[in-house]
């Protein structure tokens, strides 16, 4: 029993150090920003057809997509679209989302 | 370093990595939709995050129980070291191509930067390395002054 003690000790540790410091601090890039739903990403070409996935089609808030788009979302031209389910690249024209600003980045011009 | 000396810092590094690995599983599996929904966001693991998001927490935590039998302590030392690498692979593929995506650490690491996350791991590669060399020698002491 001995030479468990010291790991029983460093377990009971930890669980004390979990117990305190989980769930109420959001991680560090949200904290204190509104809660943006996750979504796929998806450029709108000029046409008005669904371009390619922005980040390899990874799921992600507005906030975290506009690292992946030339777009600065500042005009009222949409440059890329969320939605809440994957997309078919190509579709013509795009299929149409949540009318919210969360969905939607605008292209600089 | 003499042999008793080798145990004692052999224990402590093993303590440290019991700490660590139920620390970050226990934070992990008690926040795991939100662990899950950060690694949705990584481009590496967004189609596997379910899975991932489960699978890291429940291996660190076994990790924890080979370290805490003395049978099975040089087993968890090398899979500490393993996957104490893996991390660092993934934590320098982040820094180096999407640098502003959270970290999806468990606890309280989840403060630290990329940077000195990785320096972090790089620590306790080496505190791992160190162990494993350590618990070597001791045994080939053992050995030869048994005979």
């Amino acid at each position: 029993m001995k030479k468990y003690i010291s790991g029983l000790s460093a377990i009971v540790l930890a669980i004390c150090f979990s117990a305190f410091s989980t769930s109420p601090a959001p991680d560090h890039s949200t904290a204190g920003a509104k809660k943006a739903p996750s979504l796929f990403w998806y450029a709108i070409n000029p046409d008005g057809s669904l371009g390619s996935a922005l980040n390899n089609g990874a799921q992600m808030d507005k906030s975290t997509a506009l690292g992946y788009t030339p777009c600065q979302d500042v005009t009222a031209v949409e440059c890329d679209r969320g939605y809440s389910s994957r997309q078919v690249v190509g579709a013509n024209p795009a299929p149409a989302t949540n009318s919210s600003s969360d969905y939607h980045i605008k292209k600089t011009q | 370093m003499n042999s008793s000396i080798k145990i004692k810092v052999a224990e402590l590094i093993s303590f440290l990595l019991i700490f660590l690995f139920a620390y970050t599983g226990l934070s992990k599996l008690m926040t795991v939709m939100q662990f899950e929904r950060t690694l949705r966001q990584s481009p590496l693991l967004s189609d596997v995050a379910s899975v991932v998001a489960r699978l890291i927490p429940l291996t660190e935590l076994a990790i924890v129980v080979l370290l805490l039998i003395p049978r099975f302590k040089k087993l968890g030392t090398w899979c500490s070291l393993v996957l104490l690498s893996l991390f660092t692979i993934y934590i320098a593929y982040m820094i180096a191509f999407t640098p502003h995506l959270p970290c999806s650490c468990g606890g309280i690491l989840k403060q630290l930067s990329w940077h000195h996350h990785l320096v972090f791991n790089v620590c306790l590669i080496a505190l791992s390395a160190v162990s494993i060399r350590l618990t070597a020698t001791t045994k080939m002491i053992d050995s030869i002054m048994s005979v």
